[in-house]
């Protein structure tokens, strides 16, 4: 294929300015550790003020932080009439289990309780099973000394019962964003850093999806293996680098699982879908699905993503992202972004279909329609999506964005618009097949101030539900719903 | 609740960041100054990252990511102060004993901030593009579009010499 003939071409350039760096290897590095010391003994120990009792209120996240899925989509409508791409992050739909090995490795598992208390797992273990519901909230670092925020700021692990009561800290610091429960509803899945990991609803143990060794064979990395006792437990932390789901023989360098942008579970929790970003340039976006008992990574879609600020020039190239299974596990929807020029500079975005073996690919939506954020109904008969298109005539900002929540078939009939205001976004199924979403006064408020409203299937009902009420949005039926204390999305854990 | 970092867990940390140092620090020190194009700044912001970190002990998570990020961030402040964050231009180290591509740091020098630093750090320190983006604060799709601009301007000033 074109893209083979492309990697070679940039393979010899590229091999050519590893070799040119390597020589700075040559370059002799004055030994500091003497003058370290010595300016640590001038500076003495910092403290640091850890807050716990409750989730802090909606603080800015660090700028590298992923799956700050609103946030990020935000930037994306604008970036679509601004005629360049940001790319927005993704979300698990639905939940996986945590392979054999795994499991059997952790030790029991406990589910906590309805109750907040200051040993979760042992009055967990004491009062059943409940639901809870997992979400990570950014909070501050009191008195940090630090002139960038990012480095001021924490993201941590909460739960919270469903009816509002209860919320919890888990002891995990490096969160970047919760990904979704397995489908037994054992595990919260998250990113550590990038990486995937797993804990237990208390927190107190975390796993990771084994399969693979740590390290590829000759990488460099300085970090990519952690263990580490926390939460003053006995347990250990371990983590999946990106790496790990990558296809086999893949260089170190040469592939990025993109988890943040979304990882999908499968229903019967078996294999994990996401999206990979691979070659020299990194500029090849795979969807591809990871067997989590055998480790085999089977690529279902790949596509040229190009640069991330070039449109494309058709729907067979662009950059894919966040995967969602069918709820018979029998094919995955994803949308595909900056695909083509559009209008006012701005590029195109639509939705595809495909099997899960990587057969019958199906463009769901009409050739000129921007199609986002892609959601399967819960019986599996339709898939809702948002539709972020410019006016005609308008200049090009956000004013000239128009966005409405829609559904189709998932054979790409049966089109059917829900919404008509214009500012609908991201819609959501709820476990009793409705809909919710989010809808701003305008598109260009921040996506922060957007109501979370919900409706029937067929968009009668339009009801505004409270988005900082746990209670309101479990009587809502949420399975995923944006959470007023969250950083992002809530993740409603599955009933076993 | 609260929890100070007491000076005896700086004390315990002491041996772990000195280990980090002692297999790292001289990587870190290089990207620094193929970053900065001064021995100086490398040298200080290197010693100020690994200071910071021995002062937060194990409160600091991910010491290596934690380490580098911030001595990336105390160059280019010290890059700024200097007035110089568009372009730099590169001294040769004041200990050499091998031979080093000057035409490549003189390239690397004429590259914006943040290709520069992205260039740097997927090219010689080996990090692939999300912990690059880790260790500058940024994102991913910055990152990548920074690396494919680098690359591109790297390749046009090298050219002719790459023949």
């Amino acid at each position: 294929m074109g893209a083979v003939a492309f990697g070679t071409f940039w393979e010899i350039a590229m091999d050519d300015l590893r070799r040119r760096f390597a020589t700075l290897d040559g370059v002799r590095a004055p030994d500091l550790w003497d003058t370290i010391g010595a300016r640590a003994a001038d500076l003495g120990p910092v403290a640091t003020v850890t807050p716990v009792s409750e989730p802090v209120l909606r603080s800015r996240r660090s700028p590298g932080r992923p799956l700050i899925v609103l946030l990020a989509a935000a930037a994306l409508l604008v970036a679509l009439v601004a005629g360049a791409l940001v790319m927005g992050s993704g979300l698990v739909k639905r939940p996986a289990v945590v392979p054999p090995e795994v499991s059997a490795s952790l030790g029991p598992i406990v589910t906590p309780t309805a109750t907040p208390s200051a040993n979760p797992t042992a009055s967990a273990a004491a009062q059943g099973p409940v639901r809870l519901v997992a979400y990570t909230v950014s909070e501050p670092i009191k008195d940090c000394q630090e002139p960038e925020r990012s480095i001021c700021n924490v993201d941590r692990l909460w739960t919270v019962n469903p009816d509002g009561t209860g919320a919890h800290r888990l002891p995990q610091d490096s969160v970047r964003g919760v990904l979704g429960w397995t489908s037994d509803g054992s595990r919260i899945m998250y990113s550590d850093n990038g990486n995937l990991a797993m804990t237990d609803a208390t927190g107190s143990t975390t796993a990771i999806v084994p399969s693979r060794p740590w390290c590829p064979a000759g990488a460099k990395r300085i970090d990519c293996q952690i263990t580490f006792v926390e939460g003053g437990a006995v347990s250990s932390t371990t983590l999946v680098p990106d790496q790990t789901l990558c296809p086999a023989q893949v260089r170190d360098d040469n592939c990025q699982a993109n988890i943040e942008e979304g990882v999908a579970v499968a229903p019967d929790g078996s294999r994990i879908g996401y999206v990979l970003s691979e070659g020299r340039e990194l500029d090849i976006s795979t969807v591809v699905t990871f067997d989590l008992s055998s480790g085999r990574v089977t690529r279902l879609q790949s596509t040229r993503s190009g640069g991330p600020f070039q449109c494309r020039t058709s729907a067979s190239e662009g950059v894919n992202g966040r995967p969602t299974w069918a709820p018979d596990g029998t094919k995955l929807a994803f949308e595909r972004q900056v695909i083509g020029p559009l209008r006012n500079g701005a590029c195109q975005a639509t939705v595809f279909v495909v099997d899960a073996d990587g057969g019958n690919l199906v463009q769901l939506v009409p050739e000129r329609m921007v199609a986002l954020s892609p959601s399967w109904s819960p019986d599996g008969t339709r898939i809702a999506f948002h539709s972020a298109t410019p006016r005609p005539g308008y200049p090009s900002d956000e004013r000239a964005l128009t966005a409405d929540i829609y559904t189709i078939r998932p054979d790409g009939h049966d089109l059917q618009q829900l919404t008509d205001d214009g500012t609908s976004i991201f819609p959501r199924w709820t476990s009793d097949g409705r809909v919710v979403y989010r809808h701003l006064r305008s598109m260009s408020d921040r996506i922060e101030t957007a109501a979370t409203w919900v409706m029937d299937a067929d968009g009668g009902n339009k009801t505004r539900i409270a988005a900082d009420d746990i209670r309101a949005l479990t009587e809502a039926g949420c399975t995923v719903c944006p959470y007023g204390p969250a950083s992002g999305d809530a993740y409603w854990q599955p009933q076993p | 609740m609260q929890v100070m970092e007491s000076a005896a867990a700086v004390i315990d940390a002491r041996p772990d960041i000195e280990g980090l140092y002692r297999t790292d620090g001289d990587r870190l020190w290089r990207a620094i100054y193929a970053f900065a194009g001064d021995p100086e700044i490398a040298s200080d912001a290197v010693a100020e990252a690994y200071t910071q970190l021995l002062r937060r002990g194990s409160a600091v998570r991910d010491p290596a990511a934690w380490v580098w990020r911030t001595a990336f961030r105390v160059s280019r402040g010290s890059l700024k102060a200097r007035g110089r964050d568009e372009q730099v231009a590169l001294h040769q180290p004041p200990h050499s004993d091998a031979y080093i591509d000057q035409d490549l740091l003189d390239a690397i020098g004429q590259l914006p901030d943040g290709q520069r630093a992205a260039v740097v750090l997927f090219y010689y320190a080996d990090l692939p593009v999300r912990e690059i983006a880790d260790r500058l604060g940024s994102n991913s799709l910055a990152v990548r579009a920074n690396l494919t601009r680098g690359r591109r301007r790297l390749r046009d000033l090298l050219g002719d010499r790459d023949g």
